[in-house]
Protein backbone atom coordinates (compact mmCIF):
# COMPACT_ATOMS: atom_id res chain seq x y z
CA UNK A 1 0.00 0.00 0.00
CA UNK A 2 1.19 3.51 -0.79
CA UNK A 3 2.60 5.33 2.22
CA UNK A 4 0.15 8.21 1.76
CA UNK A 5 -2.82 5.84 1.62
CA UNK A 6 -1.56 4.06 4.74
CA UNK A 7 -1.22 7.39 6.52
CA UNK A 8 -4.70 8.39 5.39
CA UNK A 9 -6.03 5.06 6.61
CA UNK A 10 -4.55 5.67 10.04
CA UNK A 11 -6.11 9.12 9.99
CA UNK A 12 -9.47 7.62 9.04
CA UNK A 13 -9.20 4.97 11.75
CA UNK A 14 -8.46 7.67 14.32
CA UNK A 15 -11.41 9.73 13.07
CA UNK A 16 -13.79 6.78 13.33
CA UNK A 17 -12.63 5.80 16.80
CA UNK A 18 -12.77 9.35 18.14
CA UNK A 19 -16.13 10.05 16.54
CA UNK A 20 -17.65 7.02 18.22
CA UNK A 21 -16.06 7.92 21.53
CA UNK A 22 -17.37 11.48 21.43
CA UNK A 23 -20.88 10.48 20.34
CA UNK A 24 -21.00 7.75 22.96
CA UNK A 25 -19.52 9.57 25.93
CA UNK A 26 -20.50 13.21 25.60
CA UNK A 27 -23.95 14.39 26.69
CA UNK A 28 -23.57 18.07 25.89
CA UNK A 29 -24.49 18.81 22.28
CA UNK A 30 -22.33 21.94 22.14
CA UNK A 31 -19.28 19.94 23.16
CA UNK A 32 -20.09 17.31 20.56
CA UNK A 33 -20.40 20.02 17.91
CA UNK A 34 -16.95 21.39 18.77
CA UNK A 35 -15.35 17.93 18.87
CA UNK A 36 -16.93 16.84 15.59
CA UNK A 37 -15.88 20.10 13.93
CA UNK A 38 -12.28 19.44 14.94
CA UNK A 39 -12.35 15.77 13.95
CA UNK A 40 -13.79 16.45 10.52
CA UNK A 41 -11.34 19.32 9.91
CA UNK A 42 -8.46 17.05 10.88
CA UNK A 43 -9.75 14.51 8.38
CA UNK A 44 -9.48 17.13 5.66
CA UNK A 45 -13.14 18.04 5.27
CA UNK A 46 -13.99 21.67 4.70
CA UNK A 47 -16.86 24.15 4.97
CA UNK A 48 -20.31 22.94 6.04
CA UNK A 49 -19.08 19.34 6.07
CA UNK A 50 -17.32 20.08 9.35
CA UNK A 51 -20.45 21.38 10.98
CA UNK A 52 -23.39 18.95 10.70
CA UNK A 53 -26.84 20.20 11.74
CA UNK A 54 -27.52 19.73 15.47
CA UNK A 55 -30.49 17.44 14.78
CA UNK A 56 -28.22 14.97 13.00
CA UNK A 57 -25.59 15.11 15.72
CA UNK A 58 -28.32 14.63 18.29
CA UNK A 59 -29.63 11.63 16.34
CA UNK A 60 -26.12 10.19 16.06
CA UNK A 61 -25.57 10.67 19.82
CA UNK A 62 -28.79 8.82 20.55
CA UNK A 63 -27.98 6.08 18.07
CA UNK A 64 -24.47 5.64 19.41
CA UNK A 65 -25.44 5.75 23.08
CA UNK A 66 -27.97 3.05 22.38
CA UNK A 67 -25.66 0.73 20.51
CA UNK A 68 -21.98 1.52 20.94
CA UNK A 69 -20.24 -0.19 23.82
CA UNK A 70 -16.58 -0.20 24.77
CA UNK A 71 -14.96 -3.42 23.56
CA UNK A 72 -13.65 -4.21 27.02
CA UNK A 73 -17.24 -4.36 28.27
CA UNK A 74 -18.75 -6.17 25.30
CA UNK B 1 -34.45 0.83 -19.19
CA UNK B 2 -36.04 -2.43 -18.16
CA UNK B 3 -39.61 -3.04 -19.27
CA UNK B 4 -42.04 -3.03 -16.41
CA UNK B 5 -42.25 -6.58 -15.27
CA UNK B 6 -45.29 -8.49 -16.39
CA UNK B 7 -45.11 -11.64 -14.32
CA UNK B 8 -44.09 -12.54 -10.84
CA UNK B 9 -41.39 -14.82 -12.24
CA UNK B 10 -39.21 -11.89 -13.24
CA UNK B 11 -38.50 -10.54 -9.79
CA UNK B 12 -38.94 -12.55 -6.61
CA UNK B 13 -40.68 -10.99 -3.63
CA UNK B 14 -39.86 -12.13 -0.13
CA UNK B 15 -39.24 -11.47 3.53
CA UNK B 16 -36.31 -10.79 5.78
CA UNK B 17 -36.46 -13.51 8.44
CA UNK B 18 -36.44 -12.75 12.15
CA UNK B 19 -35.88 -14.96 15.20
CA UNK B 20 -38.74 -13.68 17.37
CA UNK B 21 -41.87 -15.87 17.73
CA UNK B 22 -44.07 -12.83 17.02
CA UNK B 23 -42.53 -12.62 13.55
CA UNK B 24 -43.36 -16.25 12.87
CA UNK B 25 -47.00 -15.64 13.86
CA UNK B 26 -47.20 -12.50 11.75
CA UNK B 27 -45.84 -13.99 8.52
CA UNK B 28 -47.12 -17.57 8.70
CA UNK B 29 -50.29 -16.73 6.68
CA UNK B 30 -48.07 -15.43 3.86
CA UNK B 31 -46.18 -18.73 3.76
CA UNK B 32 -49.47 -20.66 4.01
CA UNK B 33 -50.75 -18.79 0.94
CA UNK B 34 -47.51 -19.59 -0.91
CA UNK B 35 -46.70 -15.91 -1.41
CA UNK B 36 -43.11 -15.90 -0.16
CA UNK B 37 -40.87 -16.59 -3.13
CA UNK B 38 -37.51 -15.84 -1.56
CA UNK B 39 -36.18 -15.15 1.95
CA UNK B 40 -33.28 -13.22 3.36
CA UNK B 41 -31.41 -14.15 6.49
CA UNK B 42 -29.09 -11.93 8.51
CA UNK B 43 -26.97 -14.90 9.45
CA UNK B 44 -24.69 -13.06 11.87
CA UNK B 45 -27.55 -12.18 14.23
CA UNK B 46 -28.07 -15.92 14.53
CA UNK B 47 -24.47 -16.79 15.36
CA UNK B 48 -24.34 -18.24 18.86
CA UNK B 49 -28.13 -18.43 19.12
CA UNK B 50 -30.47 -21.34 18.56
CA UNK B 51 -33.04 -20.78 15.78
CA UNK B 52 -36.58 -22.05 16.32
CA UNK B 53 -37.59 -25.24 14.55
CA UNK B 54 -39.74 -23.13 12.21
CA UNK B 55 -36.90 -20.79 11.27
CA UNK B 56 -34.47 -23.66 10.82
CA UNK B 57 -36.89 -25.42 8.47
CA UNK B 58 -37.57 -22.27 6.42
CA UNK B 59 -33.83 -21.67 6.01
CA UNK B 60 -33.24 -25.23 4.86
CA UNK B 61 -36.20 -25.21 2.46
CA UNK B 62 -35.21 -21.97 0.75
CA UNK B 63 -31.55 -22.94 0.72
CA UNK B 64 -32.45 -26.11 -1.16
CA UNK B 65 -34.48 -24.07 -3.66
CA UNK B 66 -31.60 -21.58 -4.11
CA UNK B 67 -33.94 -18.84 -2.94
CA UNK B 68 -32.03 -17.79 0.15
CA UNK B 69 -30.21 -14.46 0.36
CA UNK B 70 -27.57 -13.62 2.96
CA UNK B 71 -27.40 -10.19 4.56
CA UNK B 72 -24.71 -9.49 7.15
CA UNK B 73 -25.10 -6.69 9.66
CA UNK B 74 -21.84 -6.57 11.61
CA UNK B 75 -18.90 -6.92 9.19
CA UNK B 76 -18.28 -3.15 9.22
CA UNK B 77 -17.02 -2.92 5.66
CA UNK B 78 -15.56 0.59 5.94
CA UNK B 79 -13.98 0.24 9.37
CA UNK B 80 -10.43 1.52 8.91
CA UNK B 81 -9.08 0.14 12.18
CA UNK B 82 -6.81 -2.89 12.24
CA UNK B 83 -8.62 -5.31 14.53
CA UNK B 84 -9.68 -8.95 14.48
CA UNK B 85 -13.33 -8.03 14.02
CA UNK B 86 -13.44 -8.73 10.29
CA UNK B 87 -11.24 -11.85 10.28
CA UNK B 88 -13.31 -13.36 13.07
CA UNK B 89 -16.51 -12.51 11.20
CA UNK B 90 -15.15 -14.10 8.01
CA UNK B 91 -14.21 -17.27 9.91
CA UNK B 92 -17.82 -17.55 11.03
CA UNK B 93 -19.01 -16.91 7.49
CA UNK B 94 -16.86 -19.79 6.19
CA UNK B 95 -18.78 -22.09 8.51
CA UNK B 96 -22.10 -20.50 7.57
CA UNK B 97 -21.76 -21.02 3.82
CA UNK B 98 -20.87 -24.67 4.33
CA UNK B 99 -24.31 -25.27 5.84
CA UNK B 100 -26.63 -23.03 3.84
CA UNK B 101 -26.58 -22.11 0.16
CA UNK B 102 -26.91 -18.38 -0.30
CA UNK B 103 -27.58 -16.97 -3.77
CA UNK B 104 -25.74 -13.80 -2.86
CA UNK B 105 -24.44 -12.06 0.24
CA UNK B 106 -24.67 -8.39 1.10
CA UNK B 107 -23.43 -6.12 3.85
CA UNK B 108 -23.81 -2.44 4.73
CA UNK B 109 -22.08 0.70 3.56
CA UNK B 110 -20.48 2.50 6.51
CA UNK B 111 -18.61 1.56 9.68
CA UNK B 112 -19.89 0.04 12.89
CA UNK B 113 -16.89 0.12 15.14
CA UNK B 114 -13.59 1.84 15.68
CA UNK B 115 -10.84 2.03 18.25
CA UNK B 116 -12.25 0.76 21.50
CA UNK B 117 -15.88 0.66 20.45
CA UNK B 118 -18.36 -1.72 18.91
CA UNK B 119 -21.44 -0.28 17.30
CA UNK B 120 -24.51 -2.07 15.99
CA UNK B 121 -25.79 0.64 13.64
CA UNK B 122 -23.63 1.93 10.79
CA UNK B 123 -22.38 5.50 10.44
CA UNK B 124 -21.34 7.15 7.15
CA UNK B 125 -17.75 7.48 6.01
CA UNK B 126 -16.51 10.40 3.88
CA UNK B 127 -15.37 9.36 0.39
CA UNK B 128 -11.58 9.41 0.59
CA UNK B 129 -8.89 7.39 -1.16
CA UNK B 130 -8.07 5.55 2.06
CA UNK B 131 -11.71 4.74 2.84
CA UNK B 132 -12.17 3.46 -0.70
CA UNK B 133 -9.08 1.26 -0.39
CA UNK B 134 -10.31 -0.17 2.92
CA UNK B 135 -13.75 -0.93 1.49
CA UNK B 136 -12.37 -2.63 -1.62
CA UNK B 137 -10.06 -4.83 0.47
CA UNK B 138 -12.89 -5.81 2.78
CA UNK B 139 -15.21 -6.64 -0.14
CA UNK B 140 -12.52 -8.75 -1.81
CA UNK B 141 -12.07 -10.68 1.45
CA UNK B 142 -15.82 -11.15 1.68
CA UNK B 143 -16.08 -12.33 -1.93
CA UNK B 144 -13.27 -14.84 -1.44
CA UNK B 145 -15.07 -16.50 1.46
CA UNK B 146 -18.62 -16.17 0.14
CA UNK B 147 -17.91 -17.58 -3.36
CA UNK B 148 -21.18 -15.97 -4.53
CA UNK B 149 -21.90 -12.41 -5.69
CA UNK B 150 -21.35 -9.89 -2.89
CA UNK B 151 -22.79 -6.44 -2.46
CA UNK B 152 -23.43 -3.46 -0.23
CA UNK B 153 -26.58 -1.73 0.98
CA UNK B 154 -26.92 2.04 0.91
CA UNK B 155 -27.08 3.77 4.30
CA UNK B 156 -29.95 5.83 5.74
CA UNK B 157 -28.10 8.03 8.18
CA UNK B 158 -26.07 11.00 6.94
CA UNK B 159 -24.40 13.91 8.69
CA UNK B 160 -24.75 16.28 5.76
CA UNK B 161 -25.93 16.69 2.18
CA UNK B 162 -22.50 15.72 0.85
CA UNK B 163 -22.78 12.37 2.62
CA UNK B 164 -26.03 11.91 0.73
CA UNK B 165 -24.80 12.99 -2.70
CA UNK B 166 -21.49 11.13 -2.68
CA UNK B 167 -22.84 7.80 -1.45
CA UNK B 168 -23.89 6.55 -4.89
CA UNK B 169 -20.55 7.28 -6.61
CA UNK B 170 -18.71 5.99 -3.54
CA UNK B 171 -20.61 2.70 -3.75
CA UNK B 172 -19.67 2.40 -7.41
CA UNK B 173 -16.00 2.91 -6.45
CA UNK B 174 -16.29 0.10 -3.91
CA UNK B 175 -18.36 -2.36 -5.95
CA UNK B 176 -16.72 -2.09 -9.36
CA UNK B 177 -13.43 -3.88 -8.46
CA UNK B 178 -15.35 -6.99 -7.31
CA UNK B 179 -18.20 -6.59 -9.79
CA UNK B 180 -20.36 -6.35 -6.70
CA UNK B 181 -24.06 -5.60 -6.59
CA UNK B 182 -26.01 -2.83 -4.98
CA UNK B 183 -28.72 -3.59 -2.47
CA UNK B 184 -30.87 -0.49 -2.79
CA UNK B 185 -32.86 0.13 0.37
CA UNK B 186 -35.80 2.32 -0.59
CA UNK B 187 -36.64 3.28 2.97
CA UNK B 188 -33.07 4.46 3.47
CA UNK B 189 -33.54 6.60 0.37
CA UNK B 190 -36.83 7.82 1.83
CA UNK B 191 -35.05 8.81 5.06
CA UNK B 192 -32.47 10.86 3.17
CA UNK B 193 -35.15 12.35 0.96
CA UNK B 194 -37.09 13.58 4.00
CA UNK B 195 -34.07 14.63 6.06
CA UNK B 196 -32.38 16.57 3.27
CA UNK B 197 -35.40 17.58 1.19
CA UNK B 198 -34.38 15.88 -2.04
CA UNK B 199 -36.95 13.99 -4.17
CA UNK B 200 -36.58 10.22 -3.89
CA UNK B 201 -36.17 9.61 -7.62
CA UNK B 202 -33.50 12.31 -7.82
CA UNK B 203 -31.54 10.55 -5.08
CA UNK B 204 -32.07 7.14 -6.64
CA UNK B 205 -30.66 8.46 -9.91
CA UNK B 206 -27.33 9.11 -8.15
CA UNK B 207 -26.80 5.35 -7.57
CA UNK B 208 -25.34 2.78 -9.99
CA UNK B 209 -28.72 1.23 -10.78
CA UNK B 210 -27.29 -1.24 -13.28
CA UNK B 211 -25.73 -2.96 -10.23
CA UNK B 212 -28.97 -3.39 -8.27
CA UNK B 213 -29.84 -7.05 -7.60
CA UNK B 214 -32.03 -6.47 -4.59
CA UNK B 215 -34.37 -3.88 -3.11
CA UNK B 216 -35.30 -3.47 0.54
CA UNK B 217 -38.65 -2.05 1.53
CA UNK B 218 -39.62 -1.21 5.10
CA UNK B 219 -41.19 1.34 7.41
CA UNK B 220 -39.55 3.55 9.98
CA UNK B 221 -40.21 6.32 12.45
CA UNK B 222 -39.84 10.03 13.11
CA UNK B 223 -37.68 11.23 15.96
CA UNK B 224 -37.95 14.66 17.52
CA UNK B 225 -34.64 16.31 18.25
CA UNK B 226 -35.11 19.40 20.42
CA UNK B 227 -31.58 20.46 19.70
CA UNK B 228 -32.59 20.97 16.09
CA UNK B 229 -35.29 23.55 16.85
CA UNK B 230 -38.13 21.11 16.49
CA UNK B 231 -36.73 19.47 13.38
CA UNK B 232 -37.57 15.85 12.98
CA UNK B 233 -35.25 13.16 11.73
CA UNK B 234 -36.61 10.21 9.77
CA UNK B 235 -34.99 7.01 10.96
CA UNK B 236 -34.74 3.54 9.49
CA UNK B 237 -36.17 1.69 12.46
CA UNK B 238 -38.05 -1.08 10.60
CA UNK B 239 -40.95 -0.79 12.99
CA UNK B 240 -43.90 0.61 11.08
CA UNK B 241 -46.01 0.77 7.96
CA UNK B 242 -44.25 1.18 4.62
CA UNK B 243 -44.74 4.81 3.46
CA UNK B 244 -46.99 5.30 0.43
CA UNK B 245 -44.23 7.19 -1.40
CA UNK B 246 -42.15 4.03 -1.54
CA UNK B 247 -44.91 2.14 -3.34
CA UNK B 248 -45.34 5.13 -5.66
CA UNK B 249 -41.73 5.09 -6.88
CA UNK B 250 -41.44 1.31 -6.99
CA UNK B 251 -42.53 0.71 -10.63
CA UNK B 252 -40.12 3.41 -11.85
CA UNK B 253 -37.28 1.96 -9.76
CA UNK B 254 -37.92 -1.56 -11.01
CA UNK B 255 -37.89 -0.26 -14.56
CA UNK B 256 -34.48 1.33 -14.04
CA UNK B 257 -32.80 -1.72 -12.46
CA UNK B 258 -32.12 -4.21 -15.27
CA UNK B 259 -30.45 -6.85 -13.03
CA UNK B 260 -33.01 -6.76 -10.22
CA UNK B 261 -33.55 -10.22 -8.74
CA UNK B 262 -35.39 -9.80 -5.43
CA UNK B 263 -37.46 -7.38 -3.37
CA UNK B 264 -37.46 -7.96 0.37
CA UNK B 265 -39.84 -6.57 3.01
CA UNK B 266 -38.12 -5.89 6.33
CA UNK B 267 -39.70 -5.67 9.77
CA UNK B 268 -37.77 -6.09 13.03
CA UNK B 269 -39.15 -9.00 15.01
CA UNK B 270 -38.84 -7.26 18.36
CA UNK B 271 -41.10 -4.39 17.19
CA UNK B 272 -44.10 -6.60 16.42
CA UNK B 273 -46.97 -6.19 18.88
CA UNK B 274 -49.62 -8.74 17.99
CA UNK B 275 -52.12 -7.11 20.35
CA UNK B 276 -51.87 -3.93 18.26
CA UNK B 277 -52.55 -5.69 14.97
CA UNK B 278 -48.98 -5.46 13.69
CA UNK B 279 -49.36 -8.88 12.10
CA UNK B 280 -52.20 -7.61 9.93
CA UNK B 281 -50.16 -4.54 8.99
CA UNK B 282 -47.20 -6.66 7.93
CA UNK B 283 -49.40 -8.94 5.86
CA UNK B 284 -51.12 -5.94 4.24
CA UNK B 285 -47.76 -4.35 3.41
CA UNK B 286 -46.48 -7.58 1.92
CA UNK B 287 -49.55 -8.16 -0.22
CA UNK B 288 -49.49 -4.55 -1.44
CA UNK B 289 -45.80 -4.86 -2.25
CA UNK B 290 -46.34 -8.05 -4.18
CA UNK B 291 -49.24 -6.56 -6.10
CA UNK B 292 -47.15 -3.50 -6.98
CA UNK B 293 -44.35 -5.70 -8.24
CA UNK B 294 -46.52 -7.99 -10.30
CA UNK B 295 -48.75 -5.32 -11.83
CA UNK B 296 -46.41 -2.35 -11.83
CA UNK B 297 -48.70 -0.09 -9.88
CA UNK B 298 -48.93 1.02 -6.30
Amino acid sequence: MELSVQTDREKMAKYQAELLRVLHEETNLSVVQQEVLKLRKDLGLTGDRCNPEPRFLDAAMELTKKWAVPKSKS
Amino acid sequence: MRDLIESEDDVLVGLSLMMEPEFEVAVQPLFDDDLVEIVEWSFDIGWGRQPSAWLDQVLRDYSQKSQLLGHGVSYSALDASETERQSSWLDNLKHEVQHLRYSHISEHFGFMGGGNFHLAAPLPVPRTKAATQVGIERLKDLAEVAQVPVGLENLAFAFDRDDVEEQGPFLEDLLAPVDGFLLLDLHNIYCQSKNFDVPMLELIGMYPLERVRELHVSGGSWAEHPAGSGNQVRRDTHDGKVPDEIYEVLPEVIGRCPRLHAIILERLGNTIDLSQGDDEQIQADYRRLRTAVIHGWS
